[in-house]
């Protein structure tokens, strides 16, 4: 089952305070930033009621360093 | 006078079923390790090509090399894997979005033109696109 990016948002932020989910004026993604790590583009077509899947997830725990374990129980629970 | 500078990245982006949503395709970029999703294969690839896009202008204006986010080889071992299985050539527009037991590996070109404030090309077309069927390209 996927995830909203509301609450993968929040998530993410819960792990790592320092990262920001970014909404740019056009274009059908946004992006997570952090700090010392690159931007990585969230697929957004619907907005925060959009789902990802854990593809996506793993993808995004590797550009911003984050445990994807971690994620996915925080995401879980 | 401003400097331009005109770069083409040649990217490869594996497209499947997302396992865990219904409906929805996983592109992944291999070269910028970059994942994103459409509703169908030929959704993916466009999204594959606005997030490659927006990835290397972020780096570009950071003055970083976006081919540096390569994915792990793990990634690259499966599709290796499925171009070894023979696949051939299809029509992205026309595939059956329905048909969830294939995947997709798609070549495309990424022009970027760099100036003092970073522009893009937005050209859509894929060079070429690949079809394999499931039981020779599982995903690792």
């Amino acid at each position: 089952m996927g995830t909203k990016l509301r609450d993968l948002a929040k998530a993410v932020v819960q792990l790592a305070p320092d990262s920001e989910l970014k909404k740019p004026k056009s274009g059908s993604h946004w992006k997570f930033v952090r700090p010392k790590c690159r931007p990585y583009p969230v697929p957004a077509h619907n907005g925060d009621r959009s789902e990802v899947g854990d593809t996506y997830i793993a993808g995004l725990c590797r550009c911003l360093h984050l445990d994807h374990k971690a994620l996915v129980k925080m995401l879980s629970s | 006078m401003t400097k331009e500078k005109r770069t083409v990245f040649n990217l490869t982006a594996m497209v499947e079923p997302a396992h865990d949503l219904p409906e929805q395709w996983v592109a992944h970029v291999l070269e910028f390790d970059v994942v994103t999703q459409g509703d169908s294969p030929f959704d993916a690839y466009r999204m594959a090509f606005e997030a490659a896009m927006m990835v290397a202008t972020d780096d570009a204006s950071e003055g970083v090399d976006p081919l540096l986010r390569r994915a792990p080889e793990k990634y690259w071992e499966g599709f290796y894997r499925c171009m070894n299985s023979n696949p051939k050539s299809v029509e992205l527009a026309k595939v059956d979005a329905s048909d969830r037991q294939k995947m997709y590996i798609i070549f495309f070109e990424l022009p970027l033109a760099l100036r003092a404030e970073t522009k893009a090309d937005h050209s859509t077309k894929p060079v070429r696109a690949a079809l394999s069927n499931d039981q020779a390209c599982a995903h690792p």
